[in-house]
Order: structure tokens, then sequence, then C-alpha cells
């Protein structure tokens, strides 16, 4: 309970910093986009500047992850065609709006994108498990932090006053499957600290990060107790989810 | 004699159904614009001149070419920016709008920089919610009632964003989701016989604004490449915003026949030219200026009118091309 109390706080909090600077930097591009007689050639260029300083930070935060990603083939787009020359195209729904347009959409479902996209991003950080990493999917959920976790599937459960994550059907049990986890199982804790005694995001790391090649979870199993590893090594970043 | 008039009978009778299938049927206008949802005045402005071009041109729908939501885009689907900068706006045009996604209706961290694709969904669901706003995927084709043209609007912005989805695999510039797009696409026109095919999205492939310059973290490749492998010479015109400016350029060499259009300056003016610009230039406006595009098809002609938007909302046709096929 409190771990999950203090995961969302965090998240709030992060997300709250981050709309801060959604706020400042849209005055920033307001003036840089809409007042283009009234800004002078300095105001645009200052303006501009403190936007590219912005991604460059980004770029030197995260210089570690973009050379890696910039070497991916699938990033770069150095991938031979015939990749995609394999690829099973989406089948195609078809429907007649009004005025009589015949409206042709592929059959994935905005639901299927979103999973699909939270799977390869969970697998991708568990393979790349680090503090910025972590961090950076934290921040993706900066308007909705519960939806982090209805995303991965996990759902708050107390027993007798001892509280944990029930996986569910969906990405982080597919991610974590192949160490033994399954549906309906209950996480208790992460690295041998019990849910409830992580409190913030901060701590959340620490106990995350604590171990170096594995994260181990204590979990209930319809009452019975057992240790899963979590593997953190390089996992495949691609195709794990056919389109 | 009686044979001559049966003759004559059937040859006007065949000029009346020419002429009533051209006018009624084969024939479909619509407006092109993009960079629109400000929510400000010039966004009025420009609405108020597309409701006089369509008193005496035919406009059936309008192509919204992306930034549908300045400046961070939508935090819900019931965000009242909906309806401040789409609704309201475009209040007294009575036709739907094929919308895709821009860059500003992806942002992370900073206004614009593309990184949160995620966001996206949320103007895909507009569409159940709105009798206007059409997205009903983030990439789709639809079909004018008579079949003269196909439309593919098309997710520009995973391999153009500013700040690439290095995390998520997924959205990566060449990720599952570009390749999913890309094959769906060649499907698509593989299997499409309509005389005319238009494509369009946010991102220009080409332009002689700034834009083009722009210094990509994973650089222009993947784009480029998309859009060489999967529309360049398989349609005739590729719609395009991004660069707040308004251009019709020529066909390049990398893309075969296909003509490139800019219009990005549905509510902001701020495109400016590049240095040392190089695309041949049909017609092209970077003045401090608003404006858009009308087009109108038929199975042999597609006709494309610009028209500019001054800040006392007059109105300007400064272009016209008839293209045929």
């Amino acid at each position: 309970m409190k771990k999950i109390i203090g995961v969302a706080t965090i998240v709030v909090a992060i997300g709250a910093v981050v709309y801060g600077m959604h706020i400042n930097n849209a005055s920033i591009t307001g003036a840089l986009d809409s007042e283009p007689i009234a800004a002078s050639t300095s105001t645009l260029e200052s303006a501009l500047s403190k936007k590219e300083a912005q991604v460059r930070d980004f770029e030197e935060k995260y210089a570690k992850q973009l050379s890696s990603a910039i070497k991916d083939v699938a990033f770069s787009g150095d991938e031979p065609d015939k990749a995609v020359s394999n690829l099973i195209a989406p089948g195609t729904l078809t429907q007649v709006i009004d005025g009589g347009f015949v409206v042709r959409t592929p059959d994935i479902s905005e639901d299927e994108i979103r999973a699909a996209a939270v799977i390869e991003r969970l697998e991708y950080t568990l393979g790349n498990l680090e503090p910025e990493v972590l961090d950076a999917m934290m921040v993706e959920y900066l308007d909705n932090p519960e939806a982090m976790l209805s995303d991965m599937g996990l759902v708050q459960r107390c027993n007798n006053g001892v509280c944990g994550y029930q996986i569910q059907d969906g990405p982080f049990l597919q991610a974590v499957a192949q160490a033994g986890v399954q549906q309906s199982d209950t996480i208790l804790t992460i690295n041998n600290v019990s849910i409830g005694d992580i409190s913030d995001y901060s701590s959340f790391k620490t106990v995350v990060f604590s171990n170096v090649d594995v994260i181990q979870m204590a979990i209930d199993r319809a009452g019975d107790v057992m240790t899963v590893d979590i593997p953190v090594s390089k996992a495949p970043v691609e195709g794990v989810v056919s389109p | 004699m009686k044979i001559t008039t049966i003759k004559g009978r059937l040859a006007f009778t065949a000029s009346l159904l020419i002429s009533w299938s051209s006018v009624s049927i084969a024939n479909t206008g619509f407006i092109i614009l993009g960079d629109s949802g400000t929510g400000k005045d010039p966004q009025f402005k420009v609405a108020e001149s597309i409701k006089q071009t369509c008193t005496v041109n035919q406009c059936d729908f309008a192509l919204g070419l992306g930034d549908n939501i300045y400046e961070v885009g939508p935090w819900s689907t019931k965000d009242s920016q909906f309806n401040t900068k789409f609704e309201a706006p475009y209040n007294d045009l009575d036709f739907p709008f094929f919308m895709v996604l821009g860059n500003h209706d992806n942002s992370l961290l900073i206004p614009g920089d593309g990184g949160l694709n995620l966001r996206g969904y949320l103007e895909v669901k507009y569409t159940k919610l709105s009798e206007k706003w059409k997205m009903p995927k983030r990439y789709y084709s639809f079909e004018t009632p008579a079949n003269e043209a196909l439309f593919i609007g098309y997710d520009s912005n995973p391999p153009s964003a500013y700040l690439p989805a290095i995390f998520n695999p997924y959205f990566w510039p060449n990720g599952w989701y570009m390749k999913s797009q890309k094959s769906w696409i060649k499907k698509e026109i593989a299997g499409n016989d309509s005389p005319w095919k238009f494509a369009f999205a946010h991102h220009p492939y080409v332009t002689n604004g700034h834009h083009e310059a722009d210094k990509l973290i994973q650089g222009r490749k993947p784009y480029n490449q998309f859009v060489e492998d999967t529309l360049c010479d398989k349609v005739d015109f590729i719609f395009a915003g991004h660069e707040h400016a308004l251009e019709v350029l020529e066909p390049v060499d990398s893309c075969g026949k296909t003509v490139h259009v800019v219009s990005g300056a549905a509510a902001k003016n701020t495109g400016r030219y590049r240095d040392n610009p190089t695309h041949s230039v049909m017609w092209d406006s970077y003045d401090d200026k608003w404006g858009y595009f009308h087009g109108q098809v038929t199975d042999t002609t597609f006709t494309l009118t610009a028209y500019v938007v001054d800040e006392v909302g007059d109105t300007v046709q400064a272009f016209q091309k008839v293209f045929t096929k």
C-alpha cells in the first residue's frame, strides 16, 4: 500500500515538474511561433537557442542510451528493405462514413498499439536498466500516474494487512513470464524489501538497483510464497510483438 | 435520316450523362490546412476565409495536417482545447476534417518535441466524440465517393521527432510501428485504382523552409527513406505542414513524379527560408500572412489554389494551377 502510494506520489511529483516545464516552454514556443511581427530577431534567436539548449541537455543526459540506440539499425534506418517486404501488413477495416467517403484503417486498435509500445518499452527498460532509463519510463506517465500501473497490468491487492501488486494479463506479465511469473501472482517484495517499506520513488530506485544482474521478487501464488529472479541483462528489443 | 436522328439522340443523351457525371459525381473539392490549433485570432480569421472560399467553391472535406492542438497536445479526450482550438474556430464549416498527428500533438518535455507518441491516442479517440474531427487511426486512407482520388493520411512523427523515442523501440524511427505502417500503406496503394493519389502528413519530405535544416538526433534518413520507399512516385502529391508557410514545389529526383505541397500557415506564419534553399518552386509564400489551399479534383484534373489571408482577414487568391492526367 505504502509503496504504491509512494511510487504514485513521486510520479506525480515528476509530472508536476515536467508540467511546469511545459508551461515555461509553452511561452517560449509561443513567442517563437506566434508573434513574429512583435518579436525582434534577437528574441527569436534567443528563444530558439533555449529550445535547442533543452534538446542538447536531453542529449547530454542520455548520451549513452542515444549512442546505443543510434547504433541499432532499426533506429537509424539503415536496415535493408527486405525486412519490410517480409513483414505481413496489418489487415484492413473498411467503413463508409457520412458523405460517402470510404475510410480504410489498419486492423490494429489503439489499445493494441499502446500495449505493444508498453511491452517494448518495459522490455527495453529491463534490458537496459539504469536509473536514467527508469526515470524516462516514469516521465512518460506524467499526466496520469495511475495509468502506469494500469498499463503494466499491476493491481494493488491486500490480504491480512499485507499488500502487494497482483500481476494480471498485460505487458508486465509478458515481459517477465519467462522468469516463471504467472498471472495472478502477487509481488510481495523486491530485492528482499517489502512492498510496504518502499516509501517513495527514490527508495524504489535504490531497491531496484541494489542487485546488479537480477531483480529478485518474492511472490504469493495462491498462498504459496516463492522467489523469482527477473534478469535485467540485455534483452531483444524488437519483434516482441508482431504487428 | 432516321438513323442519323437516333445517333443524334444517343449523342445528346451521352453528352448529358457525361455532363451530369462530371458535375455531380466525379468532382470533389477540399481544403488543405496545417498547423492550425492555436485557438487565437489568426486561426479564426483563416476559418472565416475558408468559409467564404467555400461559398463559391466546392468543399466536401478538409485535410488537417497536424499540430492540431498547440502547444503540447491534449491531456484527455475531454480537454477543452478540442473545443477552443478546433470545434469553435471551425464551427461554421460544415464538412469533415480528416486529421493527422503533428509534433506538437505528441509533446513530452518540450512543446513540439514529438517525444510522446502515446499522447496521440487522445486525438484518435476524440474522433468518436466529434461530428467533424476524423482521425480514425494514426494512419489510414479514404476514397472520395466517386473514387476519383485516394487519400492516405500517415504518421510522420516517430522518424521526425526532435526527441525520438529512444527508450521505446516500438516507436523507434525505423521500429515496428513504422515498419507496420509502411507495409500497410504499400498494400493500400498497390490495391487501389483511383486516378489520383494524395498523401498527407505533418512533416514535409522537402521544403525550402528552415525545418529542412533541423538537426535531428536520428538524422533525416529514417523519414526520407520511409517516404521514398512508401510514397515517392506512387502518389501524385504529398501535402504536409510543419513549416509555417505555403509552398508548391516541383518534383525532386529522389521522389519521382510526386509534387510537394506545404500548407502550414493556418494559424501561424513564422515560416522562414533556410540558408541556400535548393528546391525548385512553382509558388510559395513566406510573408507575414496566413493561408491554406483549396483542391478540386476530377478524374483527369486537379486544380490547386492558394489563398493568403492578411492581418485584417482580407483574402487574396495568390496561386492557381491545373494539373492533368
